[in-house]
């Protein structure tokens, strides 16, 4: 089979076996993201990937590439400066509460693992996981709050928080691997330098550009092509250039959004259809990568992983809404409904695999978030809920819309 | 026929609200009206800033029954109280001084029902109502087929 031909058969398989693997399970009462983790899996070089000849870890790196280029477009062109302001002080304050206690708990619990089994130490896997820990599933949190229909200060601040914190995820990443990737200080500095604000030069320059053109062209059926288009090529320019690829997509959305109020319709509607599609890719790729051996070898950092980034959450949230001037109700509960993390980490975990300094412990981050990811979608829409109730804020659960 | 002497033959009613009205004022305005399916957001002056749907409207406040929104729709939910948060700024309107010909497109193009027409200071002075324009359409094809 020449490769042209294998990759087509493998984004067929992977985004087809992966619905059918998510239907299943969710037919059978189990989180989508199971299933389709174990459609990769089971498509993965040692079953029946093998069989077929299909080499998945040869399309990884462009598969991944362009997906979370189109989820980092969309997160990026989610806010503009306005929205921000008006989120008010309590949502940012979380947001960066969260995230900080997320990233130094799992930081301090990687390295404390590290020293208790011994071995070679190292920064990177600690710091890889902190910068992964960050983000939260917002359709979790959302289902929830849908399923029962709540509504209160603690479910606003919710939905402001996770709406947000993809973000803030996306750039603690693309900063961690910037200084990874240089060598000395000095070097790392002016490396760290170029890829960030390269990234956000370009993606301000992509911005404009494509403002510009939905300016002068009003065909909806060109909106797909142009914004798809740009998302790639911004992309493909910043992998050229080595700044970071995830910034500069960003950058894209958020300034064509700045540049263009209209845009909201015309440059994101059309590829937000493409979200689902994208994490279906995401988790099957990641569960063609599971390694049960690996699993086993690493399963106490699974659980050393998802404990530490519990607590952090849960403490960087209440000590965030209380120095922003939450109420106590948030304080005490918004932790809870931040819990659940599944596509954008995947995504990312598997970006590592593409990072020169990350390569030797890429598997390892992908097997170790796969992990997390099905023991957070089991418990995360519960302690959503725990949250939520303890707060009375949940209405009747969803049966009939309206009376 | 120019649009001026369209809206002079079929005078169309419009809604119109004030920027810093809150969504649930925009909302009742647009019901009091149940025909009508486009907002127009007006200054002080009259002139027109901004345009909002009623699928945009009915989209956020009945958020709580969309089982999977965007990050995007979550945080117009979370941040968009007042009109001026959610409105259109960039939206198809007709001048007085065009053809009808020339300016249906930008209708059929976008997701509006009434194209506003606005005079040179872009004030509000009335609309293009697409259902009378395919009323007028029906009624001059069954008078060809008839006659």
């Amino acid at each position: 089979m020449d490769s042209l031909v294998t990759g087509s058969l493998m984004l067929g398989l992977l985004t087809l076996g992966g619905l059918l693997g998510g239907v299943s399970a969710e037919r059978l009462g189990l989180p989508r993201v199971a299933g389709y983790v174990m459609a990769g899996v089971l498509l993965s070089p040692s079953l029946l990937g093998g069989v077929l000849g299909l080499n998945v870890g040869e399309w990884t790196g462009e598969f991944t590439s362009s997906a979370l280029a189109i989820i980092a477009y969309l997160i990026g062109g989610s806010l503009n400066p306005a929205q921000l302001r008006r989120l008010g002080r309590v949502i940012l304050g979380v947001v960066l509460g969260e995230t900080a206690g997320a990233m130094m708990a799992v930081a301090l619990a990687m390295i404390a693992m590290q020293w208790l089994l011994g071995g070679e130490f190292s920064l990177l896997l600690p710091f890889a996981l902190a910068a992964l820990a960050c983000t939260t599933e917002p359709a979790a949190t959302v289902a929830v709050v849908h399923q029962y229909r709540a509504s209160g200060p603690l479910t606003t601040t919710l939905l402001g928080v996770v709406a947000l914190d993809d973000a803030v995820g996306i750039i603690v990443f693309s900063i961690v691997a910037a200084f990874a990737g240089g060598d000395g200080v000095v070097d790392t500095f002016f490396a760290f330098t170029r890829e960030i604000f390269g990234a956000v030069a370009l993606g301000w320059l992509g911005g404009r550009a494509m403002a510009l053109s939905f300016a002068r062209q009003s065909r909806t059926e060109l909106d797909l092509p142009l914004t798809l288009g740009m998302i790639l090529l911004i992309n493909g320019l910043a992998q050229f250039l080595e700044v970071s690829a995830l910034l500069a997509c960003m950058g894209l959305g958020f300034f064509v959004r700045l540049s263009l109020p209209m845009g909201t319709r015309k440059a994101f509607r059309p590829v937000e259809y493409l979200e689902e599609t994208v994490f279906v890719l995401f988790f099957t790729l990641a569960g063609a990568h599971f390694e049960l051996s690996l699993l086993i070898q690493f399963m106490p950092l699974v659980l050393v992983y998802y404990l530490a980034r519990t607590i952090g959450k849960l403490l960087g949230a209440r000590i965030g809404a209380g120095l922003a001037g939450g109420s106590v109700t948030v304080r005490r509960n918004v932790g809870w409904g931040l819990i659940p993390q599944a596509g954008v980490a995947v995504g990312l975990s598997l970006a590592l695999a593409d990072q020169p300094a990350f390569s030797e412990i890429a598997v390892a981050v992908v097997n170790i978030i796969i992990g997390s990811t099905l023991l957070y979608e089991l418990t995360g829409p519960l302690l959503t809920r725990f949250a939520l109730a303890r707060a009375g804020e949940l209405g009747k659960k969803r049966g009939r819309a309206m009376r | 026929m120019k649009v001026a002497d369209w809206i002079a033959e079929h005078p169309a009613r419009v809604v119109r609200v004030a920027p810093d009205a809150t969504v649930e004022q925009a909302a009742d305005q647009m019901l009091s009206q149940p025909c009508l399916r486009d907002l127009y957001v007006v200054d002080h002056s009259g002139r027109v800033v901004g345009h909002v749907s009623y699928r945009k409207l009915a989209k956020l406040l009945l958020a709580r029954y969309h089982p999977r929104p965007t990050r995007r729709q979550i945080l117009e939910r979370v941040t968009g109280e007042r009109v001026s948060h959610i409105m259109d700024m960039h939206f198809p309107c007709a001048r007085t001084s065009e053809d009808l010909d020339d300016v249906l497109h930008r209708l059929l193009d976008h997701d509006m029902e009434d194209m506003p027409v606005v005079d040179e200071a872009a004030c509000l002075i009335g609309a293009i109502n697409l259902s009378a324009l395919l009323r007028a359409q029906r009624e001059s094809t069954s008078a060809s087929d008839g006659g």
